[in-house]
C-alpha cells in the first residue's frame, strides 16, 4: 500500500524514485537532471554507483543504493526523507586514487616519501610504460634500482584536497607533474580482489578448508568451509595450520570436548573443533567483523547451534566475556583452550586464559614467532606441565597441560 | 642466492601503526591492488613489530615480484613523529610559517638525525639534521639553541 501511494507521489514529484525503476538492471537509467535540489556530491555519486552497478555483484554500490533508497520510503518523500537518502548515499565507503604517470625514476621515490608525508594512506611506484613501448624489467637485487619511467599511485581518503597536495609536492620537490588522473575507488573493489585470491587450501592429509564457493577436492575429508571476510583466519597462515593440526591430530580425544577459542577470527579453529565432535565452543574477538564472520562460518558447517561467539573488550581491564554469559548451561572451564593471537595479548591474558583451562585440560597458544616462545613460555609456565612448541616457517605453537 | 632472480612488479610503501596491521584501508587496497596475500602481509607484520611500542608509526617498503610473492622493509617511524614526541605536541601548527607550535633544541634534531640515519647511510649526519629542520619547519615548530 505504502509503494502503491510512493509510486504515484514519486511518479510526479520525483519520477527518479519510482520503485519499480530501482532494479540493479535499470539503475543506469536514472538521469541526474531529474533530481531537484540534491547536492551535487550525491547526484554524482549516485551516477558512479549507478553506472557500477551492471558491472557490479551482489552486496555492492547497488545494493547499497537500494537499502539507502527503501529507507527514503520509509521515511516518507519529504525534505528529511531526502536528507537521509542522501546522508546514507554519501557513506558509501570509498577511497580516492591519484595516478600520476610518467615520473623519471630519480623523482619516483622523493615523490612517493612526499606525498605519504602530505596525507596519502600508501603510495605505489610502478612502471610507466607508454602505449607501444616494451616492458623494462628490474630485478630485485639489492642496488635499489628503478625503471627509468614510472607510475606513482596514491590511495587518499574520500576527504582529501588532491590537488592541493600535488600542488605542494611539485613546489617543495621543485617537479612537474605533466599527467595525472583521479578516481574513486569503492572499497568492494579491493575486497572483492581479496576474496577471489581464495582456494581450497588442503591443511595435512584428510583436512581441507575449501571457500563457500567451492567445491573441495576431497568429498571423503574434513572439510571446513569458510566464507572468507576481512577476519584472520582463512586456513593459510602457518599458526592456523599448526592449531588445526593439533587438533585433527587428537580427533578421537575431542569428542564431547568444551572448547573456547579466544582471538576466534573467522571462527576457523572452533568450527574446526566442533566438526571434529567437540561438545561446544566459545569464540571470542575483539573485532564485531570477527565475531559475526564467526556466527556466519559456523552456520555454514551447520554447527551453529554448538558455538557462541562474543565479542569481549581489547583491554584486559575489560569483563570477562565468559563471565558475561554465565549460566547453567554455559561451562565456565573448558577442555581446551586456544588462542591464536599474537605476543603482547597472550601475556596480557595470562590469568584469564590460565583460568579457562580445566585441571588436565589444553591450552593452545600461537600467533607468535619462535623467537618469541621463551617469553611466552615463562609466563605460563607455573600453571602449566608438559609445554612443548611445534614450528612451521618461523611461526610458533606452544602448548601446555594444566595442572 | 636464488637461481632465477624476480622480476619488481611494483614498490608500495605506507605507514603502519606497530601491530595494527589489518585488511581495512590503507592496508587492503594497497595490497590488494598487486593482489598480494593480504592476511600473510598483516599477521607477519603485527608479529614482528609485537615487541615495539604499540602506536608508533612504522613505514613499511613493499616490493611486489611478478610471481604475486613480495618481501617488505621496515623503517624508522617518520620525522614528523620524532618531532611530536620531542615537542611533545600531537600535531603540528595549523599555519606553519605563521604561528609556531612548539619549540625543540638542537640538541633533538641531532637525536632524531642519528635514529633516521639506519634508514639512508649513505646520508652524511649534517645533511639529515638540515632535512629535519627543514620538517621542524614545515610543521611550524621552532628550532632553538639551547
Amino acid at each position: 500500500m505504502l509503494t502503491r501511494q510512493l509510486g504515484l507521489r514519486a511518479s510526479k514529484r520525483w519520477p527518479f524514485l519510482s520503485l519499480k525503476n530501482l532494479q540493479s538492471s535499470q539503475l543506469t537509467t536514472v538521469s541526474t537532471s531529474n533530481m531537484p535540489k540534491v547536492a551535487t556530491g550525491v547526484k554524482r555519486r549516485c551516477a558512479n554507483q549507478a553506472a557500477a552497478s551492471t558491472a557490479a555483484e551482489s552486496g555492492t554500490p547497488a545494493s547499497f543504493v537500494l537499502s539507502a533508497a527503501r529507507e527514503l520510503a520509509d521515511a516518507g518523500v519529504s525534505a528529511a526523507g531526502l536528507a537521509t537518502y542522501a546522508e546514507k548515499a554519501s557513506r558509501i565507503p570509498f577511497l580516492l586514487r591519484c595516478q600520476i604517470l610518467d615520473i623519471s625514476g630519480d623523482n619516483a621515490n622523493p615523490l612517493a616519501d612526499c606525498l605519504l608525508s602530505f596525507g596519502a594512506l600508501s603510495v605505489s611506484t610502478e612502471e610507466y610504460k607508454a602505449p607501444g613501448q616494451p616492458e623494462q624489467e628490474v630485478f630485485q637485487d639489492g642496488s635499489g634500482r628503478t625503471w627509468d619511467r614510472c607510475t606513482v599511485t596514491g590511495l587518499f581518503s574520500s576527504e582529501h584536497d588532491i590537488a592541493q597536495t600535488l600542488q605542494i609536492v611539485q613546489d617543495v620537490l621543485n617537479i612537474t607533474v605533466t599527467q595525472h588522473q583521479i578516481e574513486e575507488v569503492p572499497d568492494q573493489e579491493w575486497v572483492n580482489a581479496m576474496k577471489d585470491s581464495y582456494q581450497p587450501t588442503e591443511v595435512c592429509k584428510g583436512l581441507w578448508i575449501v571457500p563457500d564457493w567451492c567445491e573441495s577436492p576431497d568429498p571423503n575429508a574434513l572439510n571446513i568451509r569458510m566464507a572468507p571476510g576481512l577476519a584472520f583466519g582463512t586456513g593459510e597462515h602457518s599458526t592456523t595450520r599448526l592449531c588445526l593440526q593439533w587438533l585433527f591430530d587428537r580427533r578421537d580425544k575431542i569428542q564431547s570436548a568444551h572448547v573456547i577459542d579466544y582471538g576466534t577470527g573467522s571462527g576457523v579453529l572452533a568450527v574446526a573443533a566442533l566438526l571434529m565432535g567437540a561438545a561446544s565452543a566459545v569464540g571470542t574477538d575483539v573485532d564485531p567483523l570477527a565475531v559475526k564472520a564467526a556466527k556466519d562460518n559456523a552456520a555454514l558447517n551447520s554447527v551453529g547451534d554448538r558455538l557462541v561467539a562474543l565479542q569481549c573488550s581489547p583491554s584486559v581491564q575489560g569483563d570477562d566475556p565468559v563471565a558475561c554469559i554465565a549460566s547453567s548451561q554455559q561451562p565456565m572451564q573448558f577442555d581446551i583452550c586456544i588462542a591464536n593471537i599474537l605476543r603482547g595479548p597472550l601475556l596480557d591474558l595470562q590469568p584469564r586464559l590460565t583460568a579457562y583451562v580445566k585441571p588436565g585440560g589444553h591450552l593452545l597458544l600461537s600467533g607468535i614467532l619462535v623467537s618469541q616462545v621463551a617469553k611466552v613460555q615463562d609466563a605460563y609456565q607455573g600453571n602449566f606441565a608438559d609445554m612443548q612448541y611445534k614450528e612451521e616457517n618461523s611461526w610458533a605453537l606452544l602448548t601446555g597441560v594444566k595442572q | 642466492m636464488a637461481s632465477k632472480a624476480k622480476a619488481v612488479t611494483a614498490t608500495i610503501k605506507l605507514v603502519i601503526n606497530a601491530g595494527q596491521a589489518k585488511p581495512a584501508p590503507p592496508v587492503g587496497p594497497a595490497l590488494g591492488q598487486a593482489g598480494l596475500n593480504i592476511m600473510s602481509f598483516c599477521k607477519d607484520f603485527n608479529a614482528k613489530t609485537a615487541d615495539k611500542k604499540p602506536e608508533i608509526p612504522v613505514p613499511v617498503v613493499i616490493t611486489a615480484y611478478s610471481d604475486k610473492t613480495f618481501t617488505y622493509v621496515m623503517k624508522t617511524p617518520p620525522v614528523t613523529y620524532f618531532i611530536k614526541q620531542a615537542a611533545n605536541i600531537k600535531s603540528g601548527s595549523q599555519r606553519p610559517g605563521h604561528a609556531v607550535a612548539a619549540e625543540i633544541s638542537v640538541k633533538n634534531i641531532f637525536d632524531i638525525a642519528q635514529q633516521k640515519q639506519q634508514d639512508v647511510p649513505d646520508m652524511s649526519i649534517d645533511a639529515i639534521c638540515r632535512s629535519v629542520a627543514g620538517t621542524c619547519k614545515s610543521m611550524g615548530v621552532k628550532v632553538v639553541s639551547a
